[in-house]
């Protein structure tokens, strides 16, 4: 177990985690980054916005791991004209 | 006096006379301690003793199959956790200690016997069950049609509220011992969102949360943000003698 912060970087700029949660390992980190982006998305969307280059920096104390993005957390469907049938 | 929380409970809204005070003491046994995440009053198991918080804080918590967890009550000191636990006898939820906390064990066969020879007592305790129950559809109220900003100063409205009833609030100030994720339990948010909106509640002036302590910076406004109406805490002199 590791403990793991999650930064999340969106238009109204940074908010530092400074708790963070223990996790096993980086894919569980990684997997706990995608529920928390995609709950602040769904929560972002009912208030009428979409941020598309919201995203969530993990770290440990020993630095950056990983970010996370909103490709990496949603699955993108093809816009009008980008092959939709 | 080891009660007095909860009779500050009490007479904020019943005349409570002393010979009452020392009537419900004297059916009060003995106490218990709990560490951090300890489980006060677990699920499903047979109860033969309501639980009064004396301090610290506990939570009304199920547990789901997933490994999460929802809290749908902060119980403070003062509260009795599992009132309920005397008709009910086993709690379909568990309660769990959010902070070191210590419990005054209220054993079942003293609520018959204390109630059978005072009703009054017992519509009064009672009343304490409904409070609980009142606080549990403001809740779903908030889960089901509050946003995110909304959940989150309502719960510290709320807070501030029943922190007053039993003086633990130090004018717009009180002492909260929880964490983002658990506030994200009780508000049905992931705990970066929660943090992202303790951030947007500092940045407008209306609270600040730090070193587990709640800091409302202006009540009015974080009333008005969260959509606050205290009228479900019923809070002041019943009207009716119970």
């Amino acid at each position: 177990m590791r403990r793991y912060f999650f930064d999340l970087i969106n238009g109204t700029g940074l908010t530092c985690d400074e708790e963070g949660a223990e996790l096993a390992d980086e894919a569980a980190a990684r997997d706990y980054a995608v529920r928390q982006l995609r709950s602040v998305v769904a929560h972002e969307v009912l208030n009428g916005e979409l941020d598309r280059n919201i995203q969530i920096v993990v770290r440990t104390s020993q630095g950056r791991t990983m970010e996370v993005g909103l490709r990496d957390a949603v699955r993108m469907l093809p816009e009008d004209g980008e092959g939709r049938r | 006096m080891i009660i007095e929380l909860l009779l500050k409970k009490i007479r904020e809204r019943y005349d409570f006379s002393e010979e009452e005070a020392g009537l419900l003491r004297g059916c009060m046994s003995d106490t218990a301690t709990f560490g951090r995440n300890d489980i006060v009053v677990p699920e499903d198991e047979p109860v033969h003793f309501s639980s009064l918080l004396l301090d610290g804080f506990a939570a009304r918590t199920k547990y789901l199959e997933n490994g999460s967890r929802q809290i749908m009550e902060i119980c403070i000191p003062g509260d009795f956790v599992d009132l309920h636990s005397y008709p009910l006898e086993r709690l379909d939820h568990s309660i769990t200690a959010l902070s070191p906390c210590r419990i005054m064990k209220l054993p079942h066969r003293n609520i018959t016997e204390l109630i059978d020879a005072h009703p009054r007592i017992g519509r009064i305790l009672w009343f304490a069950t409904m409070i609980d129950g009142a606080i549990h559809r403001e809740w779903l109220v908030s889960l089901g049609s509050r946003s995110a900003l909304q959940r989150l100063a309502h719960l510290f409205c709320e807070l501030l509220c029943r922190m007053r009833v039993v003086g633990l609030a130090d004018g717009l100030e009180y002492p909260l011992p929880i964490n983002q994720a658990e506030l994200g339990e009780a508000r049905g948010l992931t705990s970066v969102h929660v943090n992202r909106m303790l951030r947007q509640l500092r940045e407008q002036g209306l609270v600040e949360v730090r070193q587990k302590t709640v800091r409302i910076l202006d009540l009015d406004r974080l009333e008005q943000v969260a959509d606050f109406d205290p009228s479900y805490l019923y809070l002041g002199r019943r009207s009716t003698d119970a």
